[in-house]
């Protein structure tokens, strides 16, 4: 029966809200309705409560309660720790947010109760079709937003080592989440993939004036991850592959588009070796006019793959 | 007996529904409160009846909360504790904002319209810097493409597409009946029955050179299961090695299995188009081996050919 342990939770949650001062744990099995008399049995129901209370994200604080000798730990909830400030939706951003927990459907439960709390389903959108995207959602999401909001360097478990970082953003991208921040043991900017990592993240204390870098995890454009000296690329690019690149590197980068349909486009390159491999996935479809030392990178490299020796 | 949700689960709902029916004096009509809040009417009456025992010490009839159906109204009063929903939790807020910024990024997606002040507002909510934290990328693809595979989508209108062949690279038309519209591992898909191929087929929105919908409708012809296109179990398959310093191609390939060792990473991959293998092959370089492959993909011919293609243009 899960009536009279959801009827002890609500009672449990009305007294630790209503109280000022922290209560004791004997104050609350004298005080909330639903608890065994016996008291070996309300500790352990007690501590159950609060676990499950606190895994629903209820802020239960434990502190001292006050002129209590020898000293007795209390518990609370924080009125301003614990309620939602209200973000003043209106009815078309609800209905907004609802589409899109709909069409981008994230692998966990906890789109549904975000949106209850911030006023249920309101106007369902019309129901057509399967979900545009299925996003996964990763363990350590949670943990690692978390610290990117209250500025918290993180420790994880990565290919056999433990990092620590400073993480500034989250980004999803190829299928994958990503974060991105200031790597304290390396000093340098660093991207990690969640799904690498091993375990859970620990949130560590406050970083401060971690160094800023981009915001935001930047499109992991494969030319331009990298050390090298950046170098400006020019290519020629076919028509049938114009729509794929033009998708990729952006229009703003396309310079010339001539009457064949064929394109220029020119790239700032700062890794070599991701800008081949992204290169090479066009085929002869994509050619590098210049700068002569990329275009010759290219031809020895496929040289290399066909077996002949530069 | 009904079914039995964990009583965290009815709490949940509890936090969230009493504060909202308690904001409004004059109640909510049921089933209203049962379409927002997910519940049938059951179940909302029994939820009721445990808000009725819910109050403070000492539990007189002062200190409890009010909850009653009247008029096929539900009424909630002097929920004094409940007065506002529980705060979202981090699963919670890095949930709903990631979704919120996917839906925004979708080619055409509105950037100055209710998601986006819906984002905005959120934001402020749960973190100054929320909106800038979290970015979600699902793929490139040309807004006027993408917009009209969509609207032919929902109007059930055939489509002619014009696409790049599998086999020799060159551009065709082919006529469609776009069922679904998806992005996987980081690109846009459209999927549906061809007419060409008189077969379901998919194809990448990116590549998709232009597309003219026509007067034309449709009745689903395509039985696939939504988003499930990579790993057809009629491909031939191929199992590659490569060295570690070339493992970031990876993530931007759909592999059916992976296994890393120290100096090396073994993978699996389905084989829809020879040519992507080839020049799949061609990224690698050098570092890769074939340590087993279908002997219909003959890999090493079509690497050594779609190589030769390229270098010719190098001349």
């Amino acid at each position: 029966m899960s009536a009279p342990k959801l009827e002890r939770l609500m009672n449990l949650v009305a007294a630790l809200l209503h109280t000022r001062v922290p209560l004791a744990a004997s104050a609350l099995h004298e005080r909330v309705d639903g608890y065994s008399e016996d008291s070996v049995a309300f500790h352990r129901q007690f501590s159950r409560d609060k676990e499950d209370l606190r895994e629903m994200g209820v802020p239960i604080s434990v502190e001292p309660v006050p002129f209590s000798a020898p000293p007795v730990e209390g518990y609370r909830i924080d009125p301003d720790e614990y309620y939602l400030s209200d973000p003043r939706l209106d009815v078309d951003e609800m209905a907004a947010l609802h589409l899109a927990t709909r069409l981008i459907a994230i692998d966990s439960a906890a789109g549904r109760t975000s949106l209850f709390k911030l006023g249920g389903m309101a106007a369902p959108p019309a129901a057509e079709g399967a979900p545009w995207a299925s996003v996964p959602a990763d363990p350590n999401l949670g943990a690692l937003f978390d610290a990117i909001h209250r500025s918290c360097a993180v420790t994880f478990g990565y290919r056999g080592t433990l990092r620590h970082v400073a993480p500034r953003a989250l980004g999803f991208q190829n299928g994958h989440w990503y974060v991105t921040g200031w790597d304290l043991d390396a000093a340098d900017d660093r991207v990690y993939r969640l799904d690498r990592m091993s375990g859970s993240v620990e949130v560590g204390s406050e970083v401060e004036d971690p160094p800023t870098g981009p915001s935001g995890v930047g499109r992991m454009e494969p030319w331009r991850i990298g050390g090298d000296e950046p170098v400006t690329v020019t290519l020629r690019v076919d028509p049938i592959a114009v729509p794929t690149v033009t998708a990729q590197v952006g229009a703003e980068r396309v310079d010339d588009l001539a009457e064949d349909g064929s394109a220029i486009v020119s790239l700032e390159v700062a890794s070599l070796e991701g800008f081949r491999s992204w290169v090479l996935g066009f085929g002869a479809d994509v050619e590098v006019v210049e700068p002569s030392e990329v275009r010759d990178g290219i031809v020895a490299w496929l040289d290399g793959v066909l077996g002949e020796a530069p | 007996m009904s079914r039995r949700i964990p009583a965290t689960e009815r709490l949940a709902r509890l936090l969230a529904l009493v504060p909202w029916v308690a904001g409004q004096p004059d109640g909510v009509p049921v089933d209203q409160v049962c379409e927002r809040f997910d519940v049938d009417r059951d179940e909302l009456v029994r939820d009721l009846e445990t808000v009725m025992m819910v109050g403070v010490h000492p539990y007189t009839p002062d200190t409890m909360i009010e909850a009653w159906i009247d008029d096929d109204r539900v009424m909630i009063h002097y929920a004094d504790a409940f007065s506002r929903p529980l705060r979202l939790t981090a699963d919670e807020a890095v949930t709903m904002i990631a979704a919120a910024r996917g839906l925004a990024a979708v080619p055409g997606g509105d950037r100055n319209g209710p998601l986006q002040r819906a984002i905005t507002k959120l934001s402020a909510v749960v973190g100054p810097d929320a909106d800038t934290a979290i970015d979600v990328d699902l793929g490139d693809a040309s807004r006027e493409v993408f917009e009209r595979l969509d609207t032919a989508r929902a109007d059930q209108l055939q489509v002619e597409i014009t696409y790049p062949d599998a086999a020799d690279g060159q551009p065709h038309t082919r006529r469609i009946e776009p069922s679904q519209l998806f992005s996987s591992s980081g690109n846009w898909y459209v999927s549906g029955w061809c007419h060409r191929a008189d077969d379901n087929r998919v194809f990448r929105v990116d590549r998709i050179i232009a597309a003219h919908p026509t007067e034309e409708t449709f009745t689903h012809r395509d039985q696939s299961a939504p988003n499930s296109v990579f790993f057809d179990a009629s491909f031939p398959q191929i199992e590659l090695e490569v060295d570690r310093s070339v493992a970031w191609i990876l993530d931007q390939v759909p592999v059916i299995s992976r296994e890393d060792g120290d100096a090396t990473v073994r993978f699996r991959l389905a084989i829809g188009s020879p040519r992507w293998l080839a020049r799949l092959l061609v990224r690698l370089g050098p570092s890769v081996r074939i340590v087993d492959a279908d002997p219909s993909l003959d890999a090493g011919r079509l690497t050594g050919e779609e190589a030769t293609r390229i270098r010719a243009r190098y001349r």
